[in-house]
């Protein structure tokens, strides 16, 4: 049934109580109406009886005690007077009245009503006849002007038969006083029950009309209380959230259709039945366990990630439970896909975590090619100016150099010559030039010697400038620092024979041959290995005999990559320079020993040309170590050609 | 033996007069100086290579430089050409030699080569 239909039959239910309260009324009211009607109409009826009857009666009796007396008195101022007309004009009045009498006796007859009445009627009529019967006589002794013999006759037998009249019309009278006074009580009476009546009528009008009331009062409440339990039905069902009831038993005693709808059970299936007959596979479940403990708990309370299709279900529910006196209300929602959602969420969230991460990563990567390039392009137009530079300086120094080469020829040849013709000159003069030659042989040596040095530096600076375009080739990188280690070491052993040094080796042979560009990479380890000799051996000047100058030289595989490693226990690099060892012209060699070129031409090669990390580790007063990391397979060299 | 020396440097006259002062006064080799690329050609095409055996030119030059000057007259004379310049690098190099360079020196010149290479060419 639907809840428009409940509605419906309640309206009906309370119009109908309504009407049936108000015609209940309506017919009390109505029947007490018309008893009162009949009472007040016995009433009207028992008045006019009275007024018929007795009071009539008596009306008519004292018209009648009147009219006698009248009759009378005519008689007796017949008897009195002395003129005879006036006894004539008395006598006629008398017989007049008679008439007036008889009239009113014919009335009387109309009112008669017990036998008492007509007793007493029937006497007076006789007593009046036998009256009449003296008073005639009296009338035509008088007539006939015997007045004497009429005053006999009327105080013998007139009197006591007027008294005996009299006395009738009194009795009559009497009876009609009785009768109106019965009359009178037995309308009182008739009154006083209809105005019980009224009374008892008005009070069960009232107390029915109470109880009507209050029946119209309560079926109203009834009917508010049916639709308030329509509504929450209606409610409970457009809830949208599954929501059943347990009683203390566990037994299922209500199911919404959101219950049904995500637990697939309809409301026949679980009604009065136990929540774990209805979800076998709760038993022996974490979830089983967990809803038992929620419910055993008695409190409100969220549990969540249940399956209520066991554990191999792939749906998750959530159930919030509400006890109360008589059971525990639950809602429960399928929050599979929210579940889902949030997982995705989350992986959504480490996802971008990962990324951030490498985009950070790649950040810092970027800084640091950034760097690079930065510090690439810095001595890239260092490198483009120095060499304009150079090729500036060489064409003069062209001519420094072979100018100087031939004055020094010609001072030779001067000086021979010279020496054939001394002997003819001035022995002053001759020493005085003699002097002056040798000087300018000097002279022209040490242009030349300075030029040359010129010469060596400005192609230092070349070496910087120079399109790199030496090919790579497939180098093993053991054997070429193994060979530059010893060409270095007996170079310098050549300059400077009290030069010594202990090295260390120790190569990796799973490094193997990688493509490198030989010749230019053998001038980095040269470089490296001569700057290494000579640090080794300038803290041996000063160090105790005990120091012993010692390089190590390593090679690592690092897969993807190999390092090689120089490293010397001179005196270290003091931090304040450390940065600018890689700056062109940047030395600490004492004048015309180094260029300053060696270490950037190195880097150059290393960082631009092969793609790798040229480093330094150093501690101040115990080592240097010079670190070339260079990839196995790099990406096409991109020397900058000037 | 004629060689003509080209070079925008006005010095390198008195230098290569010095240098083979021995040469020049044996007779043994004879030098004309063009200070420029289109002096050259213009000595080239007015007097003709007649005895000039070798041409010894810098590259980089005002005008016209060695390099297009090399290539004018490896297209139309059959003459020896040495490069001597201040620019070693690899591309000019490489451009001399295919325009058919003979030899390809550095300055500063090394003299004892120079005359080892000139003379040489001379006794072959």
């Amino acid at each position: 049934m639907s809840a428009t239909d409940r509605s419906d039959l309640g309206s009906f239910y309370q119009r109908h109580y309504f009407k049936v309260g108000l015609t209940l009324v309506a017919i009390i009211v109505l029947g007490s109406v018309l008893l009162e009607v009949r009472d007040l109409l016995q009433a009207e009826r028992d008045v006019e009886q009275i007024y018929n009857g007795s009071i009539g009666g008596l009306d008519l009796i004292g018209d009648l005690q009147y009219e006698t007396q009248e009759a009378r008195r005519l008689v007796q101022y017949a008897l009195t007077t002395q003129d005879t007309n006036l006894q004539v004009e008395y006598v006629d009045q008398a017989r007049n009245q008679d008439k007036v009498i008889q009239n009113n006796l014919d009335n009387q007859r109309a009112t008669a009503v017990s036998q008492q009445h007509l007793q007493a009627r029937t006497r007076f009529e006789k007593d009046w006849k036998a009256y009449l019967e003296v008073r005639d006589d009296v009338i035509d002794s008088i007539l006939t002007g015997s007045i004497k013999e009429a005053t006999r006759r009327d105080l013998h037998d007139g009197v006591p038969a007027f008294d005996k009249v009299r006395k009738d019309l009194e009795e009559i009278k009497n009876l009609y006083k009785q009768d109106a006074g019965r009359q009178v009580l037995m309308v009182q009476g008739s009154f006083n029950r209809s105005i019980r009546n009224l009374i008892i009528f008005l009070l069960v009008t009232v107390v029915l009309a109470g109880f009507v009331l209050r029946m119209v009062q309560k079926t109203q409440i009834l009917q508010a209380l049916r639709r308030s339990e329509a509504r929450l039905h209606e409610v409970i069902e457009s809830i949208n959230e599954g929501m059943f009831v347990l009683d203390p038993e566990r037994k299922i005693e209500l199911w919404n259709r959101a219950a049904e709808r995500s637990s697939g059970k309809s409301r026949e299936d679980v009604i009065d039945r136990r929540l774990f007959e209805v979800f076998p596979e709760l038993k022996n479940s974490d979830t089983g366990a967990q809803v038992s403990t929620g419910l055993r708990g008695g409190q409100s309370g969220i549990l969540t990630d249940l399956q209520l299709f066991g554990a191999n279900s792939d749906r998750f529910f959530e159930a919030r439970l509400f006890p109360f006196g008589g059971g525990t209300t639950v809602f429960f929602n399928d929050i599979t896909e929210r579940k889902q959602a949030a997982e995705r969420q989350a992986k959504l969230l480490r996802d971008l975590e990962a990324t951030n991460k490498e985009l950070n990563q790649t950040l810092g990567q970027l800084k640091q090619t950034q760097d690079q390039l930065i510090t690439q392009q810095k001595l890239a137009s260092l490198g483009a100016l120095t060499a304009g530079i150079a090729h500036e300086i060489k064409n003069p120094l062209n001519f420094v150099n072979n100018f100087a080469a031939l004055s020094d020829e010609l001072a030779d040849d001067l000086q021979k010559e010279f020496d054939k013709q001394k002997d003819k000159m001035d022995s002053d003069s001759a020493e005085y030039i003699g002097e002056m030659l040798g000087d300018l042989r000097q002279n022209a040596k040490k242009i030349y010697e300075h030029g040359t040095r010129a010469d060596s530096i400005v192609r230092g600076m070349l070496l910087h400038s120079r399109g790199r375009t030496g090919e790579h080739q497939p180098t093993d990188i053991n054997a070429l620092l193994a060979e530059y280690t010893n060409l270095a070491y007996h170079g310098l052993r050549a300059r400077d024979s009290s030069f010594n040094v202990t090295i260390n080796s120790n190569y990796d042979d799973s490094v193997g041959q990688i493509s490198v560009v030989p010749q230019d990479l053998s001038r980095v380890f040269l470089n490296i290995l001569n700057n290494a000799c000579y640090a080794a051996n300038e803290k041996r000047k000063n160090a105790p005999a005990s120091f012993s100058p010692t390089l190590s030289v390593q090679t690592k595989n690092l897969g993807d990559k190999i390092e090689v490693r120089i490293r010397d226990n001179g005196d270290g690099i003091p931090s304040e320079i450390k940065d600018k060892i890689f700056n062109p012209f940047f030395t600490t060699k004492p004048t015309g020993e180094g260029t300053g070129l060696g270490l950037s031409i190195s880097f150059e090669i290393v960082v631009q040309e092969h793609q790798g990390e040229l480093k330094v580790e150093t501690e101040p007063g115990q080592f240097t170590e010079f670190i070339v990391v260079l990839p196995k397979n790099p990406t096409v060299a991109k020397g900058v050609h000037q | 033996m004629k060689v003509m020396v080209v070079d925008d440097e006005h010095d390198i006259q008195l230098l290569f007069d010095q240098q083979f002062r021995r040469e020049i006064r044996s007779g043994q080799i004879e030098f004309h100086y063009a200070f420029s690329g289109e002096e050259a050609l213009k000595y080239l095409e007015s007097v003709g290579p007649a005895d000039l055996i070798l041409i010894l030119s810098d590259i980089n030059m005002p005008g016209m430089n060695g390099l297009e000057l090399l290539k004018i007259i490896k297209d139309r004379f059959a003459l020896k050409v040495f490069m001597i310049t201040a620019y070693g690098d690899e591309s000019n190099y490489k451009t001399a030699m295919e325009y058919g360079a003979d030899n390809y020196l550095t300055k500063p010149i090394d003299f004892k080569v120079l005359k080892q290479e000139v003379l040489g060419l001379q006794e072959s």
